[in-house]
């Protein structure tokens, strides 16, 4: 479908294929959401975070989520990338690039997909302190 | 006699399967493997699944939130497990 793209990666994502891709001269408003990796969780300071996958699944579901999207939006094109394995501080965990000929649609359609991405994609991270690990449990 | 009573016996017995069932996250971890091979009675509600791996793994019922996937797809308790079937426990997800 090329209105989609979908990724799962252990190499570093590129914010630049993401607006690519969804770039057009028909829309208006790109909308672009990226998940970055943050030096401490509930106080306490994280050295690293771990994404682990099962990926056929998590490339299922994020196709799911793409087209219930452009089902229910207003929307030209949709990418979800998100990265596997070890991320230090500042790297890119997920990206989100949605397109629409007028920014509400975007920005509501990227909510979405990273809201939904929380609940259902079969990803895990777990932190990394420095005096251990721990998988994280929650939706935030 | 005794002959045909056995296999009449037999005749009455479920037939079984093995399935593979996938780990991940806070599960693989536990059981300190990435899969798991299983026999089970065929075919078999997903209901029924749980009860047998909480028999076989108890450790599991601490960390009892969890989905069941078939085949790639989150799966009720009330859907049915398939030979060749491939399953996934899926601790509580935590991507993005």
């Amino acid at each position: 479908m090329s209105n989609i793209s979908i990724k799962l990666s252990t190499s570093k994502l590129s914010l630049d294929e993401c607006y690519d891709f969804v770039d057009d001269p028909t829309c208006g408003g790109i909308d672009l959401f990226v998940g970055t990796v943050r030096n401490h969780t509930k106080g306490k300071k994280v050295e690293k975070l771990e994404f682990s996958a099962y990926a056929p699944m998590a490339i299922k579901e994020m196709h799911v989520i793409a087209a219930k999207i452009l089902e229910k939006f207003d929307v030209l094109k949709i990418a979800i990338h998100h990265a596997e394995g070890m991320l230090q501080i500042g790297d890119i965990p997920v990206i989100i690039a949605v397109s629409a000929s007028h920014r509400a649609a975007a920005f509501e359609a990227c909510q979405f997909a990273i809201d939904r991405l929380k609940e259902t994609v079969p990803i895990w991270k777990k932190e990394h302190f420095s005096d251990g690990e721990v998988w994280v449990n929650a939706h935030p | 006699m005794w002959k045909s009573l056995l296999k009449s016996i037999f005749a009455e017995t479920l037939s079984f399967m093995r399935v593979k069932i996938l780990l991940f996250g806070i599960i693989a971890e536990i059981i300190d493997h990435n899969s798991l091979s299983m026999e089970l009675e065929q075919p078999c509600s997903v209901a029924r699944f749980k009860e047998q791996i909480f028999l076989k793994y108890p450790k599991l019922k601490n960390y009892a939130t969890f989905a069941v996937a078939i085949n790639e797809e989150y799966a009720e308790d009330s859907n049915t497990i398939c030979n060749n079937d491939t399953i996934a426990l899926i601790p509580p997800v935590s991507g993005g």
